[in-house]
């Protein structure tokens, strides 16, 4: 039996069916939901008292300590900035969610070191910088679309300029502005001159602009550990989704794909660069058969694929890797593969009864008035 | 394009407006979609 750890929070339905997969092959799986603490959950490292730091939380459903024996460790979606109570004094608030953060950002850098981490904690800040990300690719030995970050509107305009009617604009972070009827959300979009703010507005925010890659579909590629799951996205049938495949929803067709070997072995140098055994990679495949690296999701969501295709085996394989603790793993496709579809409703339900009223929600990291 | 204001940001000015139903129906009520982390909607990713 494996002992898997995860961070998340109660509304991931990731971490919940994994952990139910890992729970039906016989491993135990522990929810560590992060937004618990500090107002249901306590945590606490003791260092002086001769040996290694000693440290232990716990809260509801939850109890472990320096001593607990994790075998692997899913990174999946800590959760590292507070949920304070509304009442609290507002000067007070501000510190108190700076303190936390520190001090989880601290208890993360002592826990399960031994552990076999997906990913490993060191690794995840500079996988997760998109810049860092194009230049390893490009190193890997992939290919990436003109780029420039800046928020110089002298040289923004000369790069709109140099690729007039085939430019694109992305932002760092994703981003929802709450609207008083529905939200307006950030996605990849085509950007011209004219579409700029004022100067002293456009340096206030630095963003992402790229020449525009003409795509025949686009990629998703899920690497676990050495498994790799390519899954085709016929995002070109859809006029609205043909700049960027999120605003296909559900109408998105999904396929198994193949993936030429020297690009699939140039992704895998680029997550050894990275120093990740998980991740799910972007890419478009050009009308004439070219590969062009997008991006790295780092913690990216998955099950998504096979929910749209029952073909796709994800649930599965990840919680093989997690249940292996190794990223060289053993997986066979076989009819008795965990299915999403077979775990789903019992996931959902059991976050909308057990989870809701036992835990802390998320707080809302993306979402801001307009 | 449609008239956001010039003083409002770039990621603002371009930002696709959806309305609830929209992002409901995005992804069948299901927070596995890909856009698993936005707010109310329950879910859209990344």
């Amino acid at each position: 039996m494996t002992r898997i750890l995860i961070a998340t929070y109660p509304e991931d339905i990731h971490a919940t069916m994994v952990a139910a997969g890992l729970e039906a092959r016989g491993h135990q799986a522990v929810l560590w939901q992060g937004a618990d603490f500090p107002t249901r959950q306590q945590a606490s490292i003791s260092i002086g008292d001769g040996g290694e730091a000693a440290w232990e939380v716990s809260g509801p459903r939850l109890r472990m300590a320096s001593n607990s024996a994790f075998d692997v460790i899913w990174h999946r979606r800590p959760v590292i900035e507070p949920v304070l109570p509304d009442e609290m004094h507002p000067g007070d608030r501000i510190v108190a969610s700076r303190e936390c953060s520190i001090f989880n950002r601290n208890l993360w850098q002592l826990i399960f070191p031994g552990a076999f981490w997906i990913n490993p904690l060191g690794s995840r800040q500079r996988s997760n910088a998109k810049l860092v990300q194009l230049q390893e690719a490009l190193a890997a030995g992939l290919t990436v679309p003109p780029t420039l970050c800046s928020n110089d509107p002298a040289r923004i305009r000369a790069f709109l300029d140099r690729y007039a009617g085939r430019a694109i604009y992305k932002p760092f972070y994703p981003a929802q502005w709450r609207k008083q009827e529905g939200s307006a959300l950030t996605f990849t979009s085509t950007v011209c001159r004219n579409d700029l703010p004022d100067d002293e507005v456009l340096r206030l925010t630095p963003g992402i602009f790229q020449q525009r890659i003409a795509k025949r579909h686009e990629l998703r590629l899920t690497y676990m550990g050495d498994l790799l799951v390519a899954a085709k996205l016929l995002s070109q049938e859809i006029p609205k989704a043909r700049l960027d495949w999120k605003l296909a929803f559900t109408d998105l067709r999904v396929l198994p794909a193949e993936v030429p070997a020297e690009v699939d072995r140039a992704c895998r140098r680029l997550l050894r660069r990275l120093g990740i055994v998980f991740a799910c990679l972007d890419m478009i495949v050009t009308p004439e058969g070219d590969h062009v690296f997008v991006e790295v999701n780092e913690m990216g969501q998955f099950l998504w694929l096979e929910e749209l295709n029952a073909d796709l085996r994800l649930l599965d394989p990840f919680c093989e890797m997690l249940g292996q603790a190794r990223r060289d793993f053993t997986w066979r496709r076989s009819p008795d593969n965990l299915r999403f579809a077979d775990l789903h409703d019992a996931a959902m339900a059991q976050q909308r009864e057990v989870f809701a009223r036992v835990h802390v929600a998320k707080p809302s990291y993306f979402s801001v008035p307009d | 394009m449609k008239k956001v204001d010039k003083k409002r940001i770039l990621g603002r000015r371009l930002a696709a407006d959806i309305t609830a139903e929209q992002l409901k129906s995005a992804t069948g009520g299901s927070p596995s979609n890909c856009m698993g982390d936005y707010d109310d909607v329950d879910y859209i990713s990344y």
